[in-house]
């Protein structure tokens, strides 16, 4: 494997150097004051000079993009930004995954023997059982949270604790609760359902995929548990674009199939749910495909909730997206622009069949037919 | 601050089936309020996550993923007025800015009709953002004059309520050297004034949820100046040397409040404007946006209040357009400069004639000697962040607890000034209310004006240990109830001040308050153990009862109950987000629209139970 080849990988299965490469940018990405977006943190309306680290809870905070047929679509954008800002620090950076078939803390590496991702070299703490689940390093000393905050200055676990919210603070805590085991044994103990990659890539349809897919990353969510299992805080934990990363990897394993390039365009990847707009308000809204990837497009969109801030730069008084001639990396797109549908490079390859399947639509926009695990 | 005008449309997702206190949808429930189907299954409003979305959308008709959402579509800047009165509908670059507003519109009783509108947010593209007071719905008014027209189509309200947390809102390509309106907008905010949005609605249609809206956003203006005079809400009434050609015209009914013809208007001192709302007196005629063809209007304004007007006194005198293409661009307000050299607004006249067919103006709409002005309160937010706001709220509408007294201020007017000393106001209560038993009045039947104002005393029933009372299920008007009175209704009634022996149905001397009262958790119940179903579910009975599709989301494809509050397990497992959000402050939209009208101590028992459950040992059980 190549350092710098672009390709994000199985995390235990690159070289410590390359863990250590990717943990240096991470932290970077809150410590170095040139990774700062504009402004200052008490600018009214919107909050500025935000790390670009803590940018990503406020970004996950300002949209909640679950349990709709965008779920996917919007973290892949998500990391993909993210892993743009990671190569600011060091351009040869991936994000690479965390492969959720395997326990965290005995990961095989490329000969087979176990890593530990949670480390202090590495990812921090994950025990309960010690320091109170803290993450501690080595994320403590890069602020990326901060228990004993002066000045009242601090984001509280409390996502409606509109005091101590404001995305310029560290959050007061950055904790963990993994159980032993694997996250299949955590999620059969919880009698969640879990399904492994050869179920979730086998799917036929989108929205059969995608679905199968988040109910697993909703138990990898809490399996890892504490800060990373509230969805108002799980963008707090560093671990979370490893679990991300992953999910991204599996839809593009869906994708990547033999015999499936329609899965690559992006009139036919999503299905029947290539029409769907967002349903609901607040915090079970549904996004829909053709709804505009915000924050990255802006909030100037009726649906958009009230009392939520919008995310700087895309928003006044910078609005990047705007002004793709004075931002050309910016500019609104939903989930059917092409450098969504385009799957990032994995170091993996399915070879399964799939087939498209044509039937009435329903509440997503897709169909009970679609939905049925074959 | 330059005034922006704007139109275009809203959607509103209201639960209409609970506003007969007898629909109750833990039964089968006829739901379609037109064509009540009972042995119809289609109608039934029970949860059921098998629907789709069109046949939800037929049974209960509404989308409750939004419940109570109310909000702006496809609303645009049409017009700006500058702070010297001219105005733009094109040649400024915040013309066609599209204006976002969201918040929850929720009534203070099912079957009183009156519109809260909680948490709204306002915001003009590249230009402000801002939240607004509560802001309460006016009386309704019929917007569409058909002969046989009927429904909330043909209805019209405003709303009106000042800003706060207003801030301006940037773009690298507009600023104050390329817009005047962001100009004078910087110079306004920079100086700390006040702005508040007025907004009407009308044609709001069942079948689709949505319906049309006009108005503006600009400087806030108080009720009163110069000590004592009222330059806000002057209202204009139907004039009584009117034609009756002209009644017969536009359909008016002087005994219907809902076919009366109205405005109403502010002064502007500083700037020497008027501000007049003119479309509740230009009605439509049909469902195309026609007005009454061959009538031209003319807004008159005299530098002299006495009833007969002479030519010399006349100080302004221009035709309005009334035409629908304008009204969209007007907002529905008209800006009326005033000559530099008037000064003095004391004796300011302004009225409304008509012409049809090139005939002389004739009478219409005159100022209304009197006027009813409710004082506003203000409270700060409950929460720390916002603790530096406070917020202005309106007496226009109470939600009160039981067995409690409450005060209500109104300033009385008389032509415009403070009214004199020992003017009677009539304080009037229902005898019956075929929807709740009468659980509201006042404590006294007439008040005198002190210094131009009165206060009354609002009193409620004990609904936890009531005398007989009407049971408002049956048909019967002797089928009473007593004791403590179920908890799975609502209660209310209006409540209204009148000018004694004054036109008690005119608008602006009369004023109807619509009061809710909510029952009241016994203390003794915080010192005891709780029960789960004589204590717990009561508080939960009345949503049970009318709100099914509370908690939904849609999750795979299907509607899920995320939150079952017929279950103790889904409320146990819960109850620590129903608490947050419980005891977050009405202005904040992540309070559940309901929940402004808990049972109140209810947030103390919740608390209690889940001490309990929590086996802290300090919680004594």
């Amino acid at each position: 494997m190549t350092l710098g080849d672009g390709i994000r990988r199985n995390i235990a299965k690159v070289s410590s150097d390359e863990r250590s490469i990717l943990k240096k940018a991470f932290l970077a990405l809150n410590t170095d004051q040139n990774f700062r977006y504009p402004g200052k943190r008490d600018d009214k309306p919107f909050t500025g000079g935000v790390t670009y680290w803590f940018k990503q809870d406020e970004i996950h905070q300002a949209t909640h993009v679950h349990g709709g047929p965008a779920f996917l679509t919007w973290h892949r954008e998500l990391c993909n930004r993210f892993e743009k800002l990671l190569r600011k620090y060091d351009r040869r950076v991936s994000l690479h995954y965390w492969d959720w078939t395997t326990d965290p803390n005995a990961a095989p590496d490329e000969k087979g023997n176990p890593v530990k991702l949670f480390t202090e070299d590495f990812m921090g703490n994950s025990d309960a059982n010690v320091d109170d689940g803290y993450a501690g390093e080595p994320w403590l000393d890069a602020n990326f949270y901060n228990p004993s905050p002066q000045d009242d200055y601090y984001r509280a676990v409390d996502p409606f604790d509109t005091e101590h919210s404001n995305p310029f603070d560290p959050p007061i805590e950055l904790k963990r609760t993994k159980p032993p085991g694997t996250l299949e044994s955590f999620a059969r103990s919880q009698g969640r359902r879990f399904y492994s990659d050869g179920e979730i890539i086998n799917s036929c349809t989108y929205p059969e995929m995608r679905t199968k897919l988040e109910q697993v990353h909703n138990s990898a969510h809490m399996y890892i548990g504490g800060t990373i299992g509230d969805p108002h805080t799980s963008f707090r934990d560093p671990f979370v674009f490893l679990i991300h990363s992953n999910v991204d990897r599996l839809f593009a394993a869906w994708q990547l199939q033999v015999g499936c390039k329609w899965r690559l365009d992006p009139k036919y990847v999503y299905g029947a749910e290539i029409n769907s707009l967002s349903m609901g308000t607040g915090h079970h809204v549904s996004v829909g495909l053709q709804t505009l990837l915000s924050p990255w497009s802006g909030f100037d969109d009726p649906d958009a909730e009230p009392g939520v801030k919008d995310v700087r730069p895309w928003a006044s008084p910078e609005n990047w997206h705007k002004h793709p001639d004075l931002y050309p990396d910016e500019g609104s797109k939903n989930s059917i622009d092409i450098s969504v549908v385009t799957p990032p490079k994995y170091d993996d390859r399915y070879h399964n069949e799939g087939q498209l399947v044509k039937v009435a639509v329903n509440l997503c926009g897709s169909t009970d037919e679609s939905l049925r695990v074959r | 601050m330059p005034i922006l005008h704007f139109s275009g449309g809203f959607s509103f997702q209201p639960p209409f089936y609970n506003n007969n206190p007898s629909n109750d949808t833990r039964v089968t429930d006829p739901v379609d309020l037109d064509h009540p189907q009972q042995d119809d299954p289609m109608h039934s409003v029970k949860f059921d996550s098998t629907l789709s979305q069109e046949q939800l959308q037929k049974r209960i008709g509404c989308d409750p993923l939004k419940y109570f959402d109310f909000e702006f579509s496809n609303v645009y800047v049409s017009r700006i007025t500058y702070d010297d009165g001219t105005s733009t509908d094109k040649d400024d670059l915040i013309i066609g800015k599209p204006i976002l507003l969201k918040g929850l519109l929720v009534d203070v009783d099912p079957h009183l009709e009156r519109g809260q509108l909680y948490a709204a947010e306002v915001k003009v593209i590249d230009t402000l953002i801002g939240q607004l007071n509560k802001a309460v719905q006016s009386e309704l008014h019929k917007s569409i004059r058909t002969a046989d027209g009927g429904g909330f189509f043909y209805l019209s309200a405003h709303f009106e309520s000042e800003l706060y947390n207003v801030y301006h809102l940037e773009d690298p390509k507009i600023s104050d050297k390329n817009s005047r309106c962001i100009s004078e907008l910087l110079s306004e905010l920079a100086g700390s004034k006040k702005l508040e949005i007025y907004f009407r609605v009308d044609r709001y249609n069942l079948s689709t949820n949505k319906g049309d809206v006009y108005g503006y956003i600009s400087p806030a203006i108080s009720d009163t100046k110069d000590i004592g005079i009222l330059v806000k809400n002057r209202h204009l009434i139907i004039d009584g040397k009117i034609d009756e050609q002209v009644k017969k015209d536009f359909h008016i009914d002087e005994e219907d409040r809902l076919m009366h013809l109205e405005a109403s208007y502010d002064i502007m001192k500083d700037r020497g404007i008027i501000l007049l709302r003119y479309l509740d007196f230009i009605p439509f005629i049909d469902k195309d946006y026609h007005t009454l063809s061959g009538y031209r209007y003319y807004a008159i304004i005299a530098n002299n209040n006495k009833s007969n007007i002479a030519k010399k006194d006349v100080i302004v005198h221009i035709v309005l357009d009334s035409s629908h293409e304008e009204m969209k661009k007007s907002g529905g307000l008209v800006v009326i400069k005033l000559p530099p050299n008037i000064k003095e607004y004391r004796n300011l006249n302004l009225s409304v004639k008509v012409a049809k067919n090139e005939v002389e103006p004739q009478p219409f709409l005159t100022e209304s000697k009197w006027n009813l002005v409710l004082a506003k309160s203000e409270r700060p937010v409950n929460n720390a962040t916002k603790g530096q706001v406070v917020l202005k709220d309106s007496q226009e509408c109470m939600t009160i607890g039981s067995n409690q007294q409450r005060s209500i201020d109104v300033t009385v007017f008389y032509n415009h000034q403070l009214c004199p000393d020992g003017t009677e106001i009539d304080l009037g209560s229902p005898e019956k209310d075929d929807y709740s038993p009468i659980v509201a009045w006042f404590t006294k039947g007439v008040a005198k004006t002190l210094n131009g104002h009165i206060t009354a005393t609002i009193q409620t029933r004990n609904l936890e240990d009531s005398e007989d009372v009407r049971d408002p299920l049956s048909d019967s008007d002797n089928k009473m109830i007593r004791g403590n009175l179920p908890w799975d209704r609502y209660y209310g009634n209006k409540l209204s001040l009148a000018i004694k022996g004054e036109d008690a149905h005119l608008f602006s001397q009369h004023i109807n308050i619509p009061v809710r009262v909510l029952h009241v958790v016994d203390e003794e119940k915080m010192q005891t153990n709780i029960n789960f179903a004589r204590d717990i579910m009561p508080l939960l009975s009345y949503y049970l009862r009318y709100y099914p599709w509370l908690h939904i989301e849609v999750q795979s494809c299907r509607y899920n109950q995320f939150l079952d509050l017929g279950d103790p397990g889904s409320i146990l497992q819960s109850i620590a987000e129903i608490l947050q959000r419980l005891r977050l402050d009405d202005s904040d939209w992540h309070k559940m629209p309901r929940s402004r009208d808990f049972p109140l101590g209810g947030v103390k028992l919740l608390e209690r139970l889940e001490c309990i459950t929590s086996t802290d040992p300090n919680c004594g059980i």
